[in-house]
């Protein structure tokens, strides 16, 4: 069991992390989703004992890892760019870390092909790292992180370098993977489809410090603040007024959840929250139309601030058209 | 950080300087002292006198010009040479560009010879060109390595945008070559700067520079004031030469790392092939002539001039032959002794977080190679005289002085290899169970190795040729190819200077096998010199 | 660490079998000189094996980069015997009080004018004459007389044919230019040289490039005749001619000929004195003396030597030659030299 406790790095002036509390159960999938900036990729080196910690502490198991170096903390890490050994063949680099526990050679060999052939790389053994393709590279440091059984498995961006159609593809495969395994892991990403795709719990990070931890289901239908929100998906956030009879918007009245005051607060829509009928209440003048793959996402311009909107079709710019929602569909935000 | 891993950083830097401490800083220091303090005092007076002399600033104005324009002939004519040598592909380049090394860890004695054969001495002509034989490699090398993997795009991207061919080279080749090219500079005019044979064999008699000064002052009249004062001379522009040129590779290797991909060569067709054709001609002049005639002369009278060296001549202990054996004894273990210590060296500037610790660790690996070797064997005379150190009579004191040359080129090859590897693969490593030793074990050793292969392959070379440190120390009777070439030139008899030409030549075959040797090894990033 | 443990062993044992030699036990004696400084294999090992002495030799440069580094370590010797002082420096050597006196056994059989030092300090062990050599065959062809003496030299016939040493720089260079003083005189040297530059005499730094490069004959291929060399050159163009000859292709102008005397001494603080005292008697040896002229081209000190063939043939000593005496030498040469350097070179 990993726990971080008000964790804090700082560059030069830069505090990269600002009091990370979090907590990856043994066998857990967490995944930290955030903007590049976040301080997910410090997060991780901090947890695998390359920063040096202003202020907080690492355990594993209740033991803090503080005085620990890196390589005793017997953590796998993947690097976004694999960083693989350019002067080692495919099983040379799968190897490594087993060789670091002076195995025996023969049990090193056996492990290493084990954990290629679980990766689908058998066979591939002797090439040189430089000749594979890019999702054969992201497996093989995947194998060489696995190989030597890491007690918590930290990814950085596993698939961030990959064409979309490979990351698809390889994300059920991980999550495959990950599960059958039963593996404690780490990850991070900017991608919420591969977050939501992996990970038990999700820790949205901004700005050095966690803004939400949840399970996906959680945080994808409620994120608690208005940058969480956007980062979500939530294209259209209007500022509203709350009372003590609830918050109403021009679209109707929205369940408030607890802790919201009265007074100032926000909602936010998903563009599929919102739809384009002449029976809405709020109305605007399209800006522009934009492709997307099942859907036109519509701007709208309104009194209430920029809308973005889901259509089956486009709508030419400068056609006034009315926006209606279906209240349960919004997100209610403090402001 | 552990405590051997703190020994053994403390070691990375304290080999190198307690060697060059040791074998460098202390005899010079010693002679300079002797020189300006005869009896303690410091006598300002007369090294003032010495110092406002007339004569004297005249032979600092030419020392100075005759290395600038020497550099500047250099670069002229390598400059070309090192784009055909790095972005044409063409049948023999890996050959021509070992060939072209041989030049550059010849004897001057030798060289002197052929140039003096072709009618090409005692003038100011033929120091430049000498000047630009022995130091075109540095050129094509420097600057070839860098220009081989310039990114195309950005010279495409140009075109595109409407720029000349000549306006491309201009305002995007040069200025992304200009880092390489300011430290070939550097290191040339050094070179220049410092040298000794050429002025004194191809000069003629009226022309002196600080560093023939120095050896006149110091060898032959033994004015140690004059020679201290000159040699201090000698120093401040040595350093300031060193901090140009360390600027100059600071940003070479910070413009190189924004680079990536490797090396794009062109097939010679077309104009290219009048290019290829006129730098040909170039090479074959500048570098050929001079090696062909040296070849010439020791086949006069057939292999009777090679044969000659297997026999026992009178006035020699052991057939001149053995002196290739001696030589590549000495050249072993200068070798190793350079690899060790430049490669510690290499390592510890490489590691070092401070940047005063890297800059002047940096210069004083350079030094030796631009401070008087007269100054440093006599340095060795007061230095090293009583037991256990009574180094200066035995024969390991020569693979030291050699080791002094050949350490800044096993730097320089080394340190960019190390700079270059990315720190993730150590994080990696130490990820997966490594501790820092073996992450150095694992990842920077073999990495570095090739780099030291070449580097190795270097001092050898350098060592083999070596004559300049080698004349000003004592030297047990055991003779070395170079000296075994300077006593044949120093006797009357036909025969004996064809055997001087034969060893000669023996000498450049085992110089362009040693460095065709190591070219194939050679790390395409790992040419900075 | 394995991998790298026989390189260091390796390195350790070059570096120790380098150290470790000299150091037997039947005593060791050290011989600095110089570059020129040769002798036959068996000569020296007969007296390692008669005397039990083991004999190092240490070279370094020329006769007065030897004296210099000689006289700068005075008081931590480099070795026990320096050999290769001659007349021309060894007013200075004896100035600066580098030697100890002793009397060699057979100094008796050198001819007192060889004995420059009354007190024994140095020992005569070999002279040689510098002379002008001239290219028998260039003369011949062209059916001209080579010059006969010093102030042939300046003759508009053998305009532009001379080639010397720069005496700052180089031995012979050195010796030429005292036998024009002897010549001429310190008054007149100074016209004399002025007026062999406007007959357009060529300076080189050093021997190699004067008779390797200038000089027509020999290996040179040069344009010039005439080179400032040894009086035994001659002999070595035909001991080492290619192929074989039996007329010396060069001759010496014999007027112009100066004597150097190359003299050994026993260096003060010696750490081997009694070893030193048995090599100083062997450098004045039957044996060593014979082998002095094959090995290093000079004549022998010892009386009576008889010399090698080639040498009766080819390389008769000068009947007479030039000299100055050492003092007059030491306390003029810086001075004259440079004033030759303006007048010639400036």
């Amino acid at each position: 069991m990993l726990e971080v406790d008000g964790l804090r790095v700082r560059y030069g002036n830069v505090l990269a992390l600002d009091g990370v509390t979090l907590r990856v159960d043994d066998g857990e999938i967490a995944c930290i989703l955030g903007p590049s900036g976040s301080g997910k990729s410090t997060l991780l080196r901090a947890v695998a004992g390359f920063e040096d910690t202003t202020r907080g502490t690492v355990r594993w198991d209740g033991e803090d890892l503080g005085a620990v170096p890196v390589h005793r903390r017997r953590f796998g890490l993947m690097f976004q760019d694999h960083a693989l050994f350019a002067h080692r063949d495919v099983l040379g680099n799968v190897a490594f870390g087993l060789r670091m526990l002076r195995l025996p050679r023969d049990e090193v060999a056996a492990r290493a092909r084990d954990a290629l052939d679980r990766v689908g790389l058998s066979g591939f053994e002797h090439r040189k790292v430089r000749e594979l393709s890019g999702g054969e590279q992201q497996r093989v440091a995947l194998a060489r992180s696995l190989a030597p059984e890491p007690r918590l498995l930290m990814l950085d961006e596993p698939l961030g370098s990959l064409d979309r159609e490979l990351r698809e593809r390889l994300v059920v495969e991980l999550h495959e993977l990950l599960r059958g395994l039963g593996i404690t892991t780490l990850f991070v990403t900017h991608d919420q489809d591969e977050a939501f795709a992996l990970a038990d719990t999700v820790v949205l990070l901004r700005d050095g410090r966690v803004e939400q931890v949840g399970t996906p289901g959680e945080v994808w239908a409620n994120p608690r603040t208005a940058s969480a929100a956007r980062f979500l998906g939530f294209a259209t956030i209007v500022d509203v007024t709350g009372s003590d009879a609830g918050i109403v918007s021009p679209w109707g009245r929205h369940p408030a959840p607890k802790g919201i005051a009265s007074g100032r607060v926000r909602i936010g829509f998903r563009p599929d929250g919102l739809r384009i009928d002449d029976a809405g209440p709020v109305p605007g003048v399209v800006r522009s139309s934009t492709f997307r793959r099942d859907h036109f996402l519509v701007r709208v311009d309104s009194e209430l601030g920029a809308l973005e909107v889901a259509a089956a079709e486009p709508v030419p710019a400068g056609t006034p058209v009315r926006v209606a929602a279906d209240p349960g569909a919004a997100v209610v935000l403090p402001a | 950080m552990t405590v051997t891993d703190r020994l053994g950083r403390v070691a990375l830097i304290g080999l190198p300087v307690a060697f060059l401490a040791a074998f460098f800083l202390w005899p010079v220091v010693s002679i300079l002292w002797r020189g300006l303090a005869p009896d303690g005092n410091v006598d300002l007076f007369a090294i003032g006198a010495v110092a406002g002399d007339a004569s004297l600033r005249s032979v600092a104005w030419f020392t100075f010009w005759q290395a600038a324009v020497s550099t500047l002939v250099t670069l002229a004519l390598g400059l070309p040479g090192a784009y055909v040598l790095s972005r044409y592909r063409f049948h023999g380049r890996a050959l021509l560009r070992a060939l072209v090394t041989v030049p550059f860890v010849m004897p001057t004695v030798v060289v002197g010879a052929a140039f003096g054969a072709l009618g090409v001495t005692r003038s100011i002509t033929a120091i430049l060109l000498a000047h630009a034989f022995f130091n075109y490699a540095v050129v094509t090398r420097t600057v070839g390595s860098l220009w081989a993997q310039l990114d195309d795009r950005e010279q495409q991207a140009a075109r595109v945008l409407g720029a000349g061919r000549a306006r491309v080279f201009w305002s995007v080749t040069l200025p992304a070559l200009r880092p390489a090219i300011g430290a070939a500079a550097a290191i040339v005019f050094l070179f220049c700067f410092t040298s000794f044979g050429v002025i004194l064999i191809l000069g003629g008699p009226g022309s002196s520079t600080i560093e023939t000064e120095i050896y006149r002052q110091t060898a032959q009249q033994l004015d140690l004031q004059t020679a201290a004062v000159l040699s201090l001379l000698q120093l401040v522009a040595v350093l300031a030469v060193i901090g140009v040129s360390n600027r100059a590779r600071r940003r070479q290797s910070a413009a190189a790392s924004l680079r990536g991909g490797g090396e794009h060569t062109l097939p010679v067709r077309g104009r290219r092939r009048l290019v290829l054709a006129a730098n040909l001609a170039v090479m074959g002049t500048l570098l050929g002539l001079p090696l062909a005639e040296l070849v010439r002369r020791s086949l006069r009278g057939g292999l009777d001039g090679y044969r000659a060296l297997t026999a026992t001549t009178s006035g020699f202990l052991e057939p001149p032959i053995d002196a290739v054996w001696t030589s590549l004894r000495f050249a072993l273990t200068a070798t190793l002794l350079a690899v060790a210590i430049g490669g510690a060296a290499a390592v510890a500037l490489t590691r070092t977080r401070r940047r005063h610790t890297r800059r002047w660790l940096d210069a004083l690996v350079m030094l030796p190679l631009g401070i008087s070797a007269v100054t440093v064997g006599f340095g060795f005379l007061i230095t090293f005289d009583s037991p256990p150190l009574e180094l200066r009579t035995s024969p390991a004191i020569i693979p030291i002085a050699h080791a002094l040359v050949a350490i800044p080129f096993v730097v320089r090859l080394t340190v960019p290899v190390l700079d270059a590897i990315d720190p993730r693969q150590r994080e990696a490593a130490a990820v997966l169970g490594a501790s820092p030793r073996r992450v150095w074990q694992e990842i920077d050793l073999p990495i570095a190795t090739r780099a030291l292969v070449v580097a190795a392959g270097f001092a050898a070379a350098i060592s083999l040729g070596e004559f300049g440190a080698t004349l000003f120390i004592v030297r047990p009777d055991t003779t070395t190819l170079p000296v075994l070439i300077y006593r044949l030139l120093g006797r009357p008899g036909e025969a004996m200077f064809t055997q001087a030409m034969a060893a000669s030549t023996i000498l450049m075959i085992l110089t362009a096998v040693t460095v065709l040797a190591i070219e194939r090894l050679r790390a395409p990033e790992s040419a900075v010199f | 660490m394995r991998r790298r443990a026989p390189l260091v062993a390796l390195l350790l044992t070059t570096l120790l079998t380098a150290c470790s030699d000299g150091a037997e036990e039947g005593g060791t004696v050290t011989l600095v000189t110089h570059d020129s400084f040769a002798v036959s294999k068996p000569v020296l090992r007969a007296f390692e094996r008669e005397t039990g002495i083991h004999v190092k030799v240490l070279k370094s440069g020329d006769a007065g980069e030897v004296l210099n580094q000689v006289i700068l370590t005075k008081g931590a010797p480099l070795g026990d015997v320096v050999f290769g002082v001659d007349n021309t420096f060894l007013s200075r050597a004896l100035a600066e009080q580098v030697f100890v006196p002793y009397r060699a056994k057979g100094l008796d059989r050198v001819p007192a004018a060889l004995r420059l030092d009354p007190r024994h300090r140095a020992t005569p062990i070999d002279w040689g004459d510098v002379c002008v050599n001239y290219d028998v065959a260039w003369y011949s062809e062209r059916g001209l007389e080579p010059p006969t003496n010093l102030v042939d030299l300046l003759d508009p016939r053998y305009r532009g044919q001379l080639v010397v040493e720069n005496p700052a720089t180089s031995s012979p260079g050195l010796a030429f230019f005292l036998a024009t003083i002897a010549s001429e005189g310190s008054d007149g040297w100074e016209s004399y040289w002025s007026r062999l530059r406007a007959n357009d005499v060529l300076v080189v730094d050093g021997w190699e490039q004067a008779y390797n490069t200038e000089f027509s004959a020999s290996a040179g291929d040069g344009p010039r005749p005439l080179v400032v060399s040894y009086a035994t050159s001659p002999a070595a163009e035909v001991m080492f001619a290619e192929p074989p000859v039996d007329v010396a292709p060069t001759g010496n102008v014999e007027a112009t000929c100066f004597r150097q005397v190359e003299h050994a001494g026993i260096l003060a603080d010696a750490k081997h004195p009694v070893e030193a005292r048995r090599f100083l008697d062997f450098l004045l040896s039957e044996r060593f003396q014979a082998d002095v002229p094959a090995s290093m081209f000079v004549y022998p000190a010892r009386e009576g030597t008889p010399l090698p063939e080639e040498f009766v043939r080819y390389a008769a000593p000068p009947t007479t030659s030039l000299t100055l005496p050492p003092t007059a030498i030491a306390a003029k040469r810086d001075e004259w030299i440079e004033r030759w350097t303006e007048l010639t070179l400036r």
